[in-house]
Formats: structure tokens, C-alpha cells, sequence
């Protein structure tokens, strides 16, 4: 029987889009009715709208189930900590990598500006932060953002040679991806801008003695295992973006055997305990190369609306979609952050959203596993009734459902996955973003923590595009 | 005094706001009013009634523009109040759950509330009406489309597609479809029954299937298809698909085919398919059919009325119809003055309008010029404001204004009850009919109405409230069409 004479012989139950006369007037005769909420598209013209019009093909959607399956199949282990150097391909002595999309040193935010200082004057290239500002100026340093070398930062975002990575291999496709080590639980770190003396030496101890430790333990393990890691620190109220609490309490656990195994000499076993055990965000820069290497992997599928990374440098919002291979960004201004301050900072002194740590974003996790994270919404002044919304809200614009990352507080339904610019433009919803708050000067540090959205000119820019390559 | 104030990102349908706007011109002290949405074309309209402002130029499709003039300053707060009020009371009724339910906004997360689901209604602007349709068909779902101002490439895409994967593509611009007796935008409820009707005209499946109703006959199922589907560059591509399913219905036993003017080749297409359909098929082309005589399993009618009648007598239902003695009409063509010699017709079925000017030209022959049918629903009237089948202000104003004429005799008028259409057409037309009658009496008024007695306004309900208005109410529109040709005749003679 063909498809239409099943219809004829069932039930109608209806889809209402427009208006609600009609859904009215099916309900008034019993029919299975539900009404969308409709608006239109955020299509700026008839170009955009046209651009957009092309984008529902079932080519695109058999494209997006193709780059989907790849992010879900990606199977993302830590192998190593390793010199950026020695493991990040294409860099060299004189390569800063930065978070966001491409930046010239002139433009760049303070944060940012007061990251690369610090990282001049740690590779030894200065010895002043004047004499760091020349040397940059001179135009000794190739600036790149890290997503471009396969890597990714938090805040700044930024990566010398000299500096300690974790290794993070997608076992299922081959590919790597890089993160920095993170700088342990204090409010004055490198990456969120600040680099007087004790931010430098600080650095110095982790991209030193921490970083050769844990190279030495990780080579008793076989990989640990990030996909898991996410999965149940979901279920433990983190987001992986902005709490991290439970992941890098997990990642102790896993990490503390092999710790012991590898025979420490006591103090240093101390000092490298302390370090990540008082570290409650140690995990973030865990869960971004583990996003990172399962959406590189979805990333370059031919005709595909999915975004594979969300990241910012400070100034420009930028995010890369499947469909476009290669390292091609489209972009929007970056977003005042909503959020709560330190004692002594308000809105006034925050820098815009910064950092390729939007990657969990991108990847399912951070505000799109809101749900999960009542914890973090009192950074905005929420409920924990607000996260259900957020997360719900992300599924209008997502591919599909993850059930590796299962929502607990949603009868565990698989997670928004997948941002599809096709479903921003059509809804204008814009994907949330839990994130910190650097200083808007040059060396002060982390203020504060928050929740933005990535602007709207992005998801524009790439549905022409996009249509463009069609 | 002349207000705008735009509030961002508050989006209604079109349709809601029109209602809105009609409340809010009725506050005394309001001399002009416009709640729209900040589109290219109303803002276009503020500007040229004179509403606009640099804020409005700004406002986006998706922000609300409440734009007014005031006789003074203090009916500000009345109109704002009664804005918020009227659009609160929209919101309350549409809500699916409660205050930390996500209310769908797309398709997509719909069809996860209701996964089951095989139908879209889609009656956003045309404009954006495509990606609705693509989406819904892409997830496998028939669609039923009111929007119009689709463009003809968007319409051949959609219907192409929707043929390959055998969905229903019903529209662009389908005003009526009845599928298992529930029907879906404007229709009526008509009994089932063994009759199947493929329509390209929305008012068109209307009058078929309350005729068959009228006259003890039921439907399987009224597959709208949309006003161009028989155009040269569609291809009757719904209508092919839909006879074809009609056919393998076991419980259709005759077929109406109706349309507006077809293509002539697209129309031949259809006729030679519907030849080899193995049932009797009734076909129905608006200013196509005279010619064609029946032949084998095709019979063919030139009105709706004659469609429903044959396909009536094909299913073995008996009719004892006498042609009607209009000679009551000589009495009242006998006072017309000698200027009063033409027929003012004001419908708001569009198919209505051109079966009607077809049977009057039709019986008066040659001698029918200087007569008026107006379509109502037409794009012209319908900028900015409700189709008259939802609102019938527009036509009432007419009714007045076309009594006024020297030259009007008759004003002959449609009336379409059911779902969608206004809750008392005949009620909210007395006014105007008593205001046309004082100004002359002699004018006569004639009526049909396309509904039911299941019909929630009721048809005998309806009928009865012209009739005390001295309205001659015919029971059909054709029957309508032909008094009035009657009382012209009958005029000159």
C-alpha cells in the first residue's frame, strides 16, 4: 500500500506551524494536534534566507549522520604529556598558538596580550615584560590559533614551545589533539592574563617538574579512557566546561595507582599531589582535547551543517563547521559573559568571552549538559529549573542525541549533540556557554564566572557559505 | 497623536495580530491602528498610512510593532492595556505544558513530543514557507499548506520530492482538505460516505462536498492540491497523486476532480489518467469543460453543482430535482428603476466567485457586461488584513458601499460556514444588509450558504438569519447566480 493510502487509512496526527486557528480547529475535532511555536528565520535578507532554503537536502542531513557517527564513534584516550614542541605538529621555537580564530597581536584583548608576555618571558626570549612587548612587536613570533595545529587552550589559549601538553590520541580514527597543562586553583594564572614573578615561576614548576612527572607516570598506562570519564562525570553534577569537580576527581582515582607505581621521591610526590588534588578544574583541560580530537574527526564532511568547534579569542567569536574543510572560520563579535565576580571586580572590568574551552560546548557538554549542573546556573542568579530549560532549549539545535552523554535529570536522553547552523538561523536560538571571566587589562588574572552565548553573525556567515559550496 | 512602540523579539502570526489590530480600531479616541510584525511589506503599509517612524524602520520580522493615532493622549494606556491583554489571552491558549516545559519552536523537537505524527499544517508567510514544507517532508511527513506567496520553482520542488518519497504535498495555497472526515484549515463536516474529491480550489471543495452532504451523499476523503497545481509549470503532479491513491481506495467508489482554469495541456494529462482510473471520475474544470462530452468512465460538469449532482447519481443516489420555478423573482425585478440594471457580486470564495460570474454569463448570454464579481479573498484585499472568510469586515463595508450605486439591481453574496471561518458570517452581515436596504429598497439581495447543519455555525441557523433580513437565500451558489440572472432578465422583458 502506497504511503499515501496509509495516510488515508490513519489517524491524523498533525504538526501545527503557523497559525493557531488550524491547530484549534483540529483539536475541536479530536485530532492529535501539536502546535509549534513558530517564528521566523533570523535570515537577515533574501540572500541568507535563499542560502538557507538550499540547506534542506537529504544530502546535508545524510552528510551530518556521517560527521555525528564520527564524533560519537571517536574514541579519545590520554597517551602522553609531552613538550608542544616535540608532539604539536608544524610549531616551532618561535610559534605561539592562541584560543580563538585568527588575531593579530594589535588587536588582541589585554588577557590575551598579558598571557603572550608571560609566555615570551617564560621561553626566555625577555626578560622584562617591556622587553617582551618589543621583542613580539618586532615580529620575532608567528602567531596561530591552536585549533589550526590541532590543539586547544582554555582562556588565552596559549601554547609555546617549551610548554608541557596533554596528548589526547582518538584511537578510533588515528588523530591527536593537544591541550596545556593546567596551572593549579589559584586566581592569578598565565592564561587568564596575569604573569608577574610568581605567576612565572609557578608556570615554570608545572611545565617542569609536574609535566615531566606525569609524563613518567602516564607511560605505565596504556591511555585513560576521556569519553568515559565525561560520560560519568555527567552524571555526578558536572557540565565539563565550567564545573569539573567530579572529572578531575575521577581522573584522581585513575591517576593515583599509576602515581604510586612510578616510585616518586616523596616531596615530589607531595608537591604533584597537592597540585592536582586542590585542582578542582583540573579536568577542563581534559575534556577539551578529548572533544576536540572526537569533532576533528567529524570535521570535513562534505556538505555537513555541523559545528566542530566553538572557540574565542577575546575579540572575535569564531566556529568551524564540517562542511568546510580545512581551517576555515566564520565570525562574530565575542559576548559580555553574564556572571558572578570576586570580591572587588564587577562587569566593568571583565573581558569579553575568551578561550577555545567552548569546545565542550560544541561537543555536547558544558551549557548544553546545563541540565545535570544545578550548581553552576548560580553563577547567573538561576534555578536549578533554569538548567533543565537551557538544555532543553539546546536540543531546537542540535543533530542529534548522544547517548554516551546522557542527560540524569532528563530520564537520561542522550545529550544535544551536534549544533547545526542551519537550526540557529531557524530558531535564533543561540548556543550557551558556561565560562570564566579574565580581567579586561593585561596581567591581572581570572575575576570571575559566567554564562554567554556565541553571536549570531557566525552561524550567518556559514549557512552562506555553506550554500555557497553546494 | 501618533504612537509606535516596538517591543524585540516577540513574534505572533499574522492572523493573531490582524485580529488584534480590528479590536484595538474599535477603542473610541483610536482614528488609526496597526499591530504587525516588522516586516518589509507592513512596514511599507505604516509608512503609507502614515504609522511610521525611525524605530519602525528598524524593527526586524521578529519584532512586535504596535503603531497608533489617538485623538488625545489618554487613550495611550487604554490601547497598550488592551494590546497586552489581547495577546496575553493568545498566549494562555496555546501553551503545551507548564512554566519549565520547553514549548517546541521547531518541527524537530515536535516530532519528539509527538513522534508519530504524519501530518504538517504549515500557514507561516509564504516566504518561509518552503524550509517548513522541505523539513516535514524530509521526516516523512504529508503536508497540508495554507501559506501562498510561495514562488511557482519552490512549489514544483517540494511537489517533486514529496512525489518521489509518496507523500501528500497539499499546496501551497490549499485552503480545505477532508481526510477520514476530519477537516484540516477551512472545511466543513460532511458526512462519510463513498464519494473522493481532488480539488485545486480551496472554496471549490467546499461547495462540492456540502452539496453531496445536501443531498444525502457522503466523502472518503476531499485531497486539497492547491490553486496552481494544474498550472503549465506544475503539471497537475498532487492531482495525479492523489487520483492514483483515490483509485486504490477501496472505500472510493467515484471520483470529482475540480479545479480552477487549468493549462489545457495539463488538464488533458489529468483527463487520460483519470481514463484509465477504473472508477467513474467527475471532472470539473473551471472554463474548460464545455466542450467535452462524457465518454466511458469520464463525465464531465461545468459547476460544482453539476459535478456533485453527477457524482451523486453515479453512486446510485436518486434525485428527484424539478427545475425551480424562479418566476417569484418578477415581482421584485418589476420595481427595480430603470437605472438599477446590473449584478454587484461580492464573495469570499474565490472558485465561488468564478462558478458564479460562469453560470450567470451563462444564462444571460451576450448581454452580460457592466456586472460585477468581486473575490473578496483576492491578494488586493487581503494585505494586512484576515482572509473575509475569517473577518468579514471588508465585505460588509462593500455590501454598503455597492447599495449606494445607481446602477446596482442585486448584490449577490457567498456565505462559507465550518471550521476556519468566522463563528456567524450571516449575523455580522444583518447591518450592512438593513443599511443597503434603507438606502434602496428595491435592491434585491440574494444569498447562498456553503455549510452544513453539523457545522458549528449551522446552516439552517445561519440561512434563517438572511431570511428575516429579506435576503433570498438560494441553496446553492449556481441556484444564487441564476436568480440573479433571472431578475435581470426578468427586468428587461
Amino acid at each position: 500500500m502506497s504511503l499515501i493510502n496509509q495516510f488515508l487509512k490513519s489517524d491524523i496526527k498533525a504538526i501545527n506551524v503557523g497559525t493557531d486557528i488550524f491547530s484549534k480547529s483540529m483539536s475541536d475535532q479530536e485530532v492529535e494536534t501539536l502546535n509549534i511555536e513558530w517564528t521566523p528565520p533570523r535570515t537577515k535578507n533574501d540572500e541568507m534566507l535563499a542560502a538557507l532554503n538550499k540547506l534542506y537536502s537529504e544530502e546535508i542531513n545524510e552528510a551530518n549522520q556521517i560527521a555525528m557517527n564520527r564524533f560519537f564513534e571517536a574514541e579519545p584516550l590520554l597517551v602522553d604529556v609531552a613538550k608542544a614542541i616535540d608532539v604539536i605538529p608544524n610549531m616551532t621555537p618561535y610559534t605561539i598558538l592562541q584560543a580563538g580564530p585568527p588575531i593579530e597581536w594589535d588587536h588582541m584583548c589585554g588577557p590575551m596580550k598579558g598571557a603572550i608576555i608571560g609566555l615570551v618571558l617564560f621561553e626566555g626570549f625577555a626578560k622584562t615584560p617591556e622587553e617582551a612587548i618589543e621583542f613580539v612587536e618586532s615580529g620575532k613570533i608567528t602567531f596561530a590559533p591552536c585549533h589550526d595545529y590541532g590543539a586547544v587552550g582554555p582562556m588565552a589559549g596559549v601554547i609555546s614551545a617549551s610548554m608541557y601538553v596533554h596528548v589526547v590520541k582518538n584511537v578510533k580514527h588515528g588523530n591527536m589533539s593537544f591541550c596545556p597543562l593546567t596551572e593549579g586553583s589559584r586566581a592569578k594564572v598565565l592564561r587568564f592574563g596575569a604573569y608577574d614573578e610568581d605567576v612565572i615561576e609557578n608556570f615554570r614548576w608545572v611545565h617542569g617538574e609536574l609535566a615531566e612527572t606525569l609524563h613518567k607516570v602516564l607511560s605505565g598506562s596504556n591511555g585513560i579512557d576521556l569519553r568515559s570519564m565525561i560520560s560519568q562525570a555527567l552524571h555526578m553534577g558536572d557540565e565539563c566546561h565550567n564545573r569539573n569537580k567530579a572529572g578531575s576527581s575521577l581522573f584522581m582515582k585513575e591517576l593515583f595507582p599509576l602515581l604510586v607505581r612510578a616510585q616518586l621521591e616523596e616531596d615530589v610526590f607531595m608537591r604533584v599531589l597537592n597540585n592536582l588534588n586542590t585542582n578542582d578544574h583540573y579536568f577542563l583541560s581534559l575534556s577539551m582535547p578529548a572533544l576536540k580530537a572526537s569533532l576533528d574527526a567529524a570535521h570535513g564532511v562534505k556538505n555537513s551543517t555541523i559545528v566542530t568547534a566553538l572557540s574565542r579569542n577575546g575579540v572575535d567569536f569564531g566556529i568551524r563547521v564540517s562542511g568546510c574543510e580545512g581551517n576555515v572560520w566564520f565570525t562574530g563579535p565575542s559576548q559580555f559573559v553574564e556572571g558572578l565576580y570576586l570580591p572587588g571586580f564587577s562587569k566593568e572590568d571583565a573581558n569579553l568571552d575568551m578561550g577555545d574551552s567552548a569546545i565542550t560546548e560544541a561537543g555536547g557538554v558544558g551549557g548544553f549538559a546545563l541540565s545535570g549542573a544545578p550548581a553552576i546556573v548560580q553563577f547567573v542568579g538561576g534555578n536549578s529549573e533554569d538548567c533543565l530549560v537551557i538544555t532543553k532549549k539546546m536540543y531546537e539545535i542540535t543533530f542529534a542525541e548522544n547517548s554516551n552523554f546522557s542527560m540524569p535529570n532528563l530520564d537520561f536522553r542522550g545529550g544535544p549533540s551536534g549544533i547545526d547552523v542551519r537550526k540557529v538561523l531557524e530558531t535564533g536560538i543561540l548556543p550557551i556557554i558556561t565560562t570564566g571571566i579574565a580581567h579586561k587589562n593585561a596581567g591581572v588574572g581570572f575575576i570571575g564566572a559566567g554564562i554567554t552565548n556565541a553571536p549570531i553573525e557566525c552561524f550567518e556567515k556559514a549557512v552562506l557559505e555553506l550554500a555557497n559550496r553546494i | 497623536m501618533s504612537y509606535a512602540i516596538i517591543n524585540q523579539n516577540k513574534y505572533y502570526d499574522s492572523v493573531t495580530l490582524m485580529i488584534v489590530t480590528s479590536e484595538i480600531t474599535k477603542i473610541p479616541g483610536v482614528l488609526e491602528a496597526s499591530i504587525c510584525m516588522g516586516t518589509q511589506l507592513n512596514k511599507g503599509l505604516l509608512v503609507d498610512r502614515g504609522l511610521s517612524n525611525s524605530d519602525t524602520e528598524n524593527a526586524t520580522p521578529n519584532d512586535l510593532i504596535i503603531a497608533f493615532e489617538t485623538s488625545d493622549s489618554t487613550v495611550k494606556d487604554v490601547v497598550l492595556k488592551a494590546v497586552d491583554a489581547l495577546l496575553l489571552k493568545k498566549k494562555q491558549s496555546g501553551g503545551t505544558g507548564g512554566s519549565s516545559e520547553h514549548v517546541p519552536v521547531s518541527q524537530k523537537t515536535g516530532l519528539n513530543h509527538q513522534p508519530d505524527s504524519n501530518l504538517a499544517v504549515i500557514s507561516v508567510p509564504g516566504r518561509y514557507a518552503y524550509i517548513e514544507a522541505q523539513k516535514a517532508l524530509l521526516s516523512g511527513l504529508n503536508v497540508m499548506m495554507f501559506s501562498d506567496n510561495v514562488s511557482i520553482q519552490e512549489e514544483k520542488m517540494l511537489k517533486t520530492y514529496a512525489s518521489k518519497k509518496g507523500l501528500l504535498m497539499m499546496g501551497p495555497d490549499c485552503g480545505t482538505s477532508i481526510i477520514n472526515n476530519k477537516g484540516l484549515c477551512f472545511a466543513n463536516d460532511i458526512r462519510k460516505g463513498n464519494i473522493g474529491v481532488v480539488g485545486a480550489t480551496g472554496t471549490g471543495i467546499q461547495e462540492v462536498t456540502v452539496l453531496i452532504d445536501r443531498f444525502g451523499g457522503g466523502i472518503t476523503h476531499a485531497i486539497g492540491v492547491g490553486g496552481r497545481d494544474l498550472s503549465e509549470e506544475i503539471g497537475g503532479i498532487m492531482m495525479i497523486d492523489a487520483l492514483e491513491a483515490l483509485k486504490n481506495d477501496k472505500e472510493t467508489e467515484c471520483i470529482i476532480l475540480i479545479s480552477k482554469p487549468p493549462s489545457k495541456s495539463v488538464a488533458n494529462k489529468i483527463i487520460s489518467s483519470a481514463e484509465h482510473c477504473g472508477k467513474t471520475v467527475i471532472i470539473c474544470f473551471m472554463g474548460y469543460m464545455e466542450s467535452l462530452a462524457d465518454r466511458n468512465n469520464l463525465l464531465f460538469a461545468s459547476t460544482f453543482e453539476q459535478a456533485a449532482l453527477k457524482s451523486l447519481e453515479a453512486t446510485g443516489i436518486k434525485l428527484n430535482l424539478v427545475t425551480k420555478d424562479l418566476s417569484f423573482t418578477d415581482e421584485m425585478a418589476k420595481k427595480l428603476s430603470a437605472e438599477q440594471k446590473n449584478v454587484k457580486g461580492l464573495f469570499c470564495g474565490g472558485t465561488l466567485c468564478s462558478e458564479s460570474k460562469y453560470v450567470f454569463n451563462n444564462c444571460l448570454g451576450d448581454s452580460s457586461k457592466g456586472h460585477l464579481f468581486l473575490d473578496l479573498g483576492d491578494d488586493q484585499f487581503t494585505t494586512g488584513r484576515p482572509h473575509p472568510m475569517i473577518d468579514p469586515t471588508l465585505r460588509n463595508e462593500k455590501i454598503v458601499q455597492v447599495a449606494k450605486d445607481d446602477d446596482t439591481a442585486v448584490i449577490l453574496l457567498d456565505f462559507v460556514l465550518g471550521y476556519g471561518a468566522h463563528e456567524d458570517p450571516a449575523g455580522v452581515a444583518i447591518k450592512a444588509i438593513k443599511e443597503a436596504k434603507a438606502i434602496s429598497s428595491s435592491i434585491v439581495i440574494i444569498a447562498s450558504v456553503c455549510g452544513t447543519e453539523k457545522d458549528f455555525q449551522g446552516l439552517q441557523k445561519q440561512k434563517d438569519i438572511l431570511i428575516s433580513a429579506g435576503v433570498i437565500v438560494a441553496d446553492s451558489n449556481a441556484e444564487a447566480a441564476r436568480i440573479a440572472a433571472e431578475v435581470i432578465r426578468r427586468r428587461k422583458a
